[in-house]
């Protein structure tokens, strides 16, 4: 299903979402903590330094006073010893003379003193001087003494100089620095799966949702969403069934106005068909469909070797009838003559109009001569009958001309004009009768 | 107050006329006390000076009067370095050449620096204490000791060839050590000095002895177990076994009694060391090296009564 990436991507942009605000404060919180544990530990680093130096200077005190190099050798020494990341010590006396040192520097030893910076960035160098006798009180002679300046600037004592490393400072940094980064992705992991929960919590729900909506637009206007499956977009999920529910009535409404339409059109086309092929006066077939219903008649009987007859019947002096009565009249006599006329042929008969008071009756199956005695029963009946119109009682007969199909000319409009030929000759005979068209 | 002062002046002039010859301003009765500082030191020694000499004590400050200011006084009482540095600034004034400054307070070796230009008749009180007295405490505090060392820098040297010879007649052998011109000659002479001396004298000298010293050669000398007699109070709280010095009210009641005999219209006795004092002990230090020393009281008097002055 072409839907379903889409949905990851929502999902993931969910929790990108989630994420971002999260990993720019943990990045903010990593960094500054980075600044202030290293600033707090470079700071921790150089006062262990100075305690360092204040303490050798201390323990230096004496025998540097006393210029016993053995013993601040062995001070310098142990110090080394005792401090792996106390790379080198040494000991100056009041002239910055180098007394003694231990341990390796990388530039000569006088640098100590002269440019400590230039051990940076590796490594720092604490200098401590040896201290005065801060215990000692003031004494009147002494204030006596202060003002005579040539042995008051004099000084007795000496400095100590360390150089520590910084490696351990990088170390740490390095190790505080994966530490922070290991725990902010744990925490991020933790906090992608939960937010991917509650993430899915949403896209869940538009899932199948979506899913929902996809079969209604394929046409399954039955489809509903679960109120249960679409979790917190049920008021949605509840809202589309609705949606759908709407649809599938207008399409079922639209359907039906089209059935209804589509009947009504398919009524009006029947009826414009029948219309086309019937009279409307008579209800008989008119010439056309007559024509069309003959031919298949004469192909059927040419076929099967079956006798076709055909009456052309013409209703005696009608022209008097419509001029003297009217048309209405005229019509009526039309359709009583038909009426009549029905009454006398056979089911399998035809009987059609040809044109104005002139019908055709199709005879299947009979000769002739069986077609001259259909004719004239029909004659008779017509002659028979009382026409009664508005109180008046009309009196008509009917000339008739017959005429067998000849497998000489088997086409129907040889065998129209044959029966035609014969019914004229009926007319001129006197009229109300039934003549037989002359052998071929 | 102007008035008194007034009748005063007159009172002294006449007196002074006729001592004086020569003195053709004004003089007034009374002491202009000038003091170096505010600290307790100088109040102690104003206390003392305004108790023994009343009315006597014209004024005590911090500054000299200006010298064209009033009456000029009898005698100026110059307390610590800075002070006579003040007041011999002024003498160079007229009327203020013949007022005699006393100095108190102060070391010998300050006042030796400023001492040929002061006013004639001009003396001190100094800090120090006769060399003598030194081999007196020794003598009372260590009876047996027979060999005392010292160390000379240049402030004391002057008092080497004094206290060898007092020392050569009462008995005892003087080890001093080699001069010291700078401080990394302190410990080889106190290294020569301790390696045969039984009690060692700290004899006032900046640049043996100073705050950055002092602690190296307390250990030192305790490291030795040699006893350190100092001049100092500060030192014997340090850790020094015994000290020898002036306090600041001794040191007022000395200047009382030069500037009486001036008041009295004399002139001021010589310049003289100190001639009261006060001994004290570091009994921790004594006990820890194992010590027998008498108590400061009896040492003060047996001192005293070979000062001739019991």
């Amino acid at each position: 299903m072409s839907g379903r990436r889409p949905f990851f991507g929502m999902r993931f942009r969910l929790w990108v979402a989630a994420a971002l605000p999260a990993l720019l404060a943990v990045a903010l919180l990593v960094v500054g903590f980075m600044e202030r544990y290293n600033r707090e530990f470079s700071a921790a680093l150089q006062d262990r330094a100075r305690a360092s130096a204040e303490q050798l200077a201390g323990a230096a005190a004496f025998p540097l006073f006393a210029g016993d190099q053995a013993a601040l050798q062995r001070i310098a020494d142990s110090a080394v010893a005792a401090d792996s990341q106390l790379l080198a010590v040494a000991f100056f006396d009041a002239e910055n003379r180098l007394m003694v040192h231990a341990g390796q520097v990388s530039a000569p030893w006088q640098a100590l003193l002269t440019a400590p910076q230039s051990f940076r960035p590796n490594d720092m160098v604490m200098l401590a001087p040896v201290q005065r006798f801060e215990a000692l009180e003031r004494d009147v002679f002494d204030m006596g003494f202060e003002s005579l300046s040539p042995v008051r600037s004099v000084r007795s004592g000496g400095q100590v100089a360390l150089l520590v490393s910084l490696k351990s400072l990088d170390h740490q940094r390095r190790d505080l620095l994966w530490w922070a980064l290991t725990i902010s992705a744990l925490g991020l992991g933790l906090a992608g799966l939960l937010s991917s929960l509650i993430a899915s919590s949403v896209t869940r729900p538009i899932d199948h949702i979506s899913e929902v909506v996809a079969g209604i637009g394929e046409g399954r206007l039955d489809t509903r969403a679960s109120e249960v499956q679409s979790g917190v977009l049920a008021t949605l999920a509840t809202g589309i069934n609705a949606m759908a529910g709407q649809v599938a009535t207008n399409q079922a409404h639209m359907q039906h106005m089209i059935d209804r339409a589509t009947e009504a059109l398919k009524r009006q086309k029947e009826s414009a068909e029948r219309m086309a092929r019937t009279d409307a006066l008579t209800g008989l077939a008119n010439r056309r469909s007559f024509a069309e219903q003959a031919d298949n008649e004469v192909s059927r009987a040419l076929r099967y070797q079956h006798t076709l007859s055909l009456v052309m019947v013409d209703i005696d002096h009608f022209k008097d009838v419509n001029d003297t009565h009217g048309h209405q009249a005229g019509d009526a006599v039309l359709v009583q003559v038909v009426q009549v006329l029905q009454s006398q042929v056979r089911d399998v008969d035809l009987v059609g109009r040809w044109g104005g008071e002139e019908f055709v009756v199709l005879l299947p199956n009979s000769s002739a001569q069986q077609a001259v005695q259909m004719a004239n029963r029909m004659r008779q009946a017509v002659e028979n009958t009382d026409i009664v119109l508005d109180g008046l009682s009309l009196h008509c007969t009917v000339s008739m001309g017959v005429a067998e199909l000849d497998p000489h000319t088997p086409t129907l409009a040889a065998l129209v004009s044959r029966a035609d030929a014969a019914m004229y000759q009926a007319k001129r005979n006197g009229r109300n009768r039934v003549e037989v068209a002359s052998d071929q | 107050m102007l008035r008194f002062n007034r009748r005063q002046s007159l009172t002294w002039t006449l007196a002074a006329c006729a001592g004086v010859p020569g003195v053709v301003r004004a003089q007034s009765a009374g002491v202009e006390v000038v003091m170096s500082g505010q600290g307790a030191v100088y109040a102690e020694v104003e206390s003392v000076l305004r108790r023994e000499l009343g009315a006597g004590v014209r004024s005590v400050s911090t500054q000299v009067q200006p010298a064209t200011a009033g009456p000029i006084p009898t005698a100026v009482a110059a307390v610590g370095l800075q002070a006579l540095r003040q007041a011999l600034n002024r003498s160079t004034q007229p009327g203020w050449e013949q007022v005699p400054i006393l100095a108190g307070l102060l070391p010998q070796a300050a006042y030796a620096l400023h001492a040929k230009d002061l006013p004639p008749g001009s003396s001190a009180v100094w800090l120090d204490q006769p060399t003598g007295r030194w081999l007196h405490l020794v003598r009372e505090a260590f009876p047996k000791a027979r060999k005392v060392g010292c160390l000379f820098g240049p402030t004391s040297s002057s008092q080497q060839a004094t206290l060898r010879r007092l020392a050569d007649a009462s008995g005892v052998e003087m080890v001093a050590g080699a001069p010291i011109g700078q401080p990394q000659a302190i410990f080889p002479a106190l290294s020569q000095v301790l390696d045969q001396a039984e009690v060692m004298l700290a004899l006032p000298d900046p640049l043996v002895f100073n705050a950055e010293t002092l602690q190296n050669i307390l250990i030192a000398t305790y490291r030795q177990r040699v006893p350190l007699v100092s001049y100092s109070e500060a030192h014997v709280k340090a850790g020094a076994t015994l000290g020898l010095f002036t306090t600041p009210t001794q040191v007022a009641q000395q200047m009382v009694a030069a500037l009486r005999q001036r008041l009295a219209g004399q002139a001021l006795p010589a310049p003289q060391p100190a001639s009261l004092f006060t001994v004290a002990v570091n009994d921790q230090v004594a006990q820890s090296l194992g010590l027998a020393v008498p108590d400061p009281s009896t040492l003060t008097q047996a001192m005293r009564r070979r000062e001739g002055n019991p």
